[in-house]
């Protein structure tokens, strides 16, 4: 994230304040060393409970000797020393909930692009990390390939909680794959629809997800509340799929994925990618083709971005593979599959229709923000070329410092 | 130095203008209390701080970004906020997309 402005903010802070002890974590990590020549005390990698509660020990005992801290890099005499590891929390079910309503009220956050928003709502994980390994995504590296899943009791647990303390309505559920099995989900669901709470939520499938049981499965989703259902496709080219190591998927399980959401009454939204290396000339029309007869209710298609430390940036620096399209020809054959999209009457009435029978308290907010949505659906009327590019330029010492983060 | 002007929420605000594609509402203080309207107790020895996007060069990238439309609670914060009170330590998450603050706020 924008690794150079960052170490600006970090030097400012370790400037004007004097005798405190300055963490850095987050998705920036791998840039450690500039944030640490720039006065923050520890720079700490990977997840981020454990080691924060032991800096916090430490910092309370006056024992600034960080040498025993797994997972973090700190400066001894101007050398940066990274220590090992630290290992992954075994059980995410002895975590604590986070810290809701304080010091701001729930309702402070929103997301009106979700049309099944109702407030107050909460963003909630049940899942940390994600069964698949596709090469553009930094999810699998990011924990270490494994995947750690709460048990449904204590999902439930905390959503008790939610409701009875807060009266949330929504949940978000970020999870990369919500529910990773059948079994999971059926419990879940099950013991959500006893409890008659008024709650329904958002969850991310892959098109693969729960097998041969996904009929079922999403049956019972939409009989305990969820309300939208992300896909990720990325292509449907089956040779780029194959590429990204996305396999096994195919056309036919996203028709089929939507299908069963649709019959469910359930809001799809799926999510395409462009731009990948020997991605073929047409795409961009595959996936057109794709999203007319699968029928999502929305879509949404993004230029490829490079993430650092995934592996087909890596392809890409040590030059297995080149890259096939530009930025500015990525974005335009993005934004081509979103105004196919959203020019089509069908397509718009569709989610109309949806959000009047579902959310029409959805309405009142967003018809205020039209020119946003326009800029979403690909139509650029208030965005500049240069705007477009510099959209995703995020950090400098990246492999492409205007396409990579 | 460009960083040095965007600190504090409304010179965010002129950035924003400035870039010519963030559309920002008129924002209330009701809506987004400033630092020192904020009662804590107890008084807090964690402060874990959340950058505007604007400031954190995130502006750029959600050109469609209005926190009225769309503030996301960040997760990864509010879960080490609860892992120190878990071990008896208050630590506050300063979300600055919802909190004017400045970093001279923070280091007073």
């Amino acid at each position: 994230m924008h690794a150079d402005t960052n170490a600006k903010m970090i030097n400012r802070l370790s400037a004007i304040t004097d005798g405190v002890t300055i963490v850095v974590g987050g998705p920036g990590h791998p840039n450690y060393k500039l944030f640490l020549e720039n006065g923050a005390t520890i720079v700490c990698h990977g997840e981020g409970e454990e080691t924060f509660n032991d800096i916090i020990r430490k910092v309370q005992c006056g024992d600034l000797d960080w040498s025993s801290v797994d997972g973090i890099s700190y400066k001894v005499s101007g050398a940066v020393i990274q220590n090992k590891p630290r290992s992954l929390i075994e059980n995410i079910d002895d975590l604590p909930f986070p810290v809701r309503n304080y010091p701001l009220p729930l309702t402070t956050y929103r997301d009106y692009y979700l049309m099944a928003y109702r407030t107050p709502y909460v963003t909630m994980m049940t899942v940390r990390g994600c069964p698949y390994s596709c090469t553009f995504c930094y999810s699998s590296a990011q924990w270490n390939f494994k995947v750690r899943q709460r048990s449904p009791e204590n999902v439930l647990e905390e959503i008790d909680y939610l409701v009875k303390d807060y009266g949330i309505k929504f949940i978000d559920f970020l999870d990369d794959v919500f529910g990773l099995t059948y079994s999971w989900v059926e419990e879940f669901s099950r013991k959500l629809i006893e409890r008659k709470y008024d709650l329904t939520y958002k969850a991310l499938i892959n098109p693969n997800t729960f097998a041969s049981k996904q009929a079922k499965a999403i049956e019972l989703l939409s009989k305990s509340g969820c309300k939208i259902l992300g896909i990720g496709m990325q292509t449907a080219d089956s040779g780029t799929l194959e590429l990204v190591k996305r396999t096994p998927m195919s056309r036919e399980k996203l028709i089929e994925a939507v299908a069963n959401a649709k019959r469910n009454r359930i809001l799809t939204f799926v999510s395409f990618i462009v731009g990948f290396p020997k991605e073929p000339e047409d795409a961009p029309e595959q996936i057109m083709g794709l999203i007319d007869d699968a029928r999502p209710t929305l879509i949404d298609c993004y230029p490829l971005m490079y993430i650092k430390d995934t592996k087909l940036a890596k392809q890409v620096a040590s030059g297995e593979l080149s890259e096939a399209w530009s930025h500015d020809e990525a974005v335009e054959r993005a934004d081509r599959v979103k105004r196919h999209f959203y020019r089509s009457p069908r397509n718009i009435s569709a989610i109309l229709t949806w959000v009047l029978m579902n959310n029409p308290g959805w309405y009142l907010r967003m018809l205020t923000q039209w020119r946003l949505l326009l800029n979403i659906a690909g139509f650029n009327i208030f965005r500049s070329k240069k705007d477009a590019r510099s959209r995703y330029v995020f950090t400098e010492d990246t492999l492409d410092e205007n396409r990579t983060f | 130095m460009r960083i040095e002007r965007e600190i504090g929420m409304r010179s965010i605000e002129k950035v924003g203008r400035e870039s010519g594609h963030i559309k920002r509402e008129p924002v209330s203080n009701l809506l987004y209390p400033s630092l020192k309207s904020l009662q804590f107790n107890p008084k807090p020895e964690v402060l874990l701080l959340y950058f505007q996007r604007e400031i954190s060069g995130l502006g750029d990238t959600f050109d469609e970004f209005n926190p009225l439309v769309h503030l996301r609670p960040q997760m990864g914060l509010l879960c080490l906020s609860a892992a120190a009170r878990s071990i008896g330590v208050e630590a506050v998450v300063l979300d600055q997309r919802a909190i004017q603050y400045s970093l001279e706020d923070i280091a007073s």
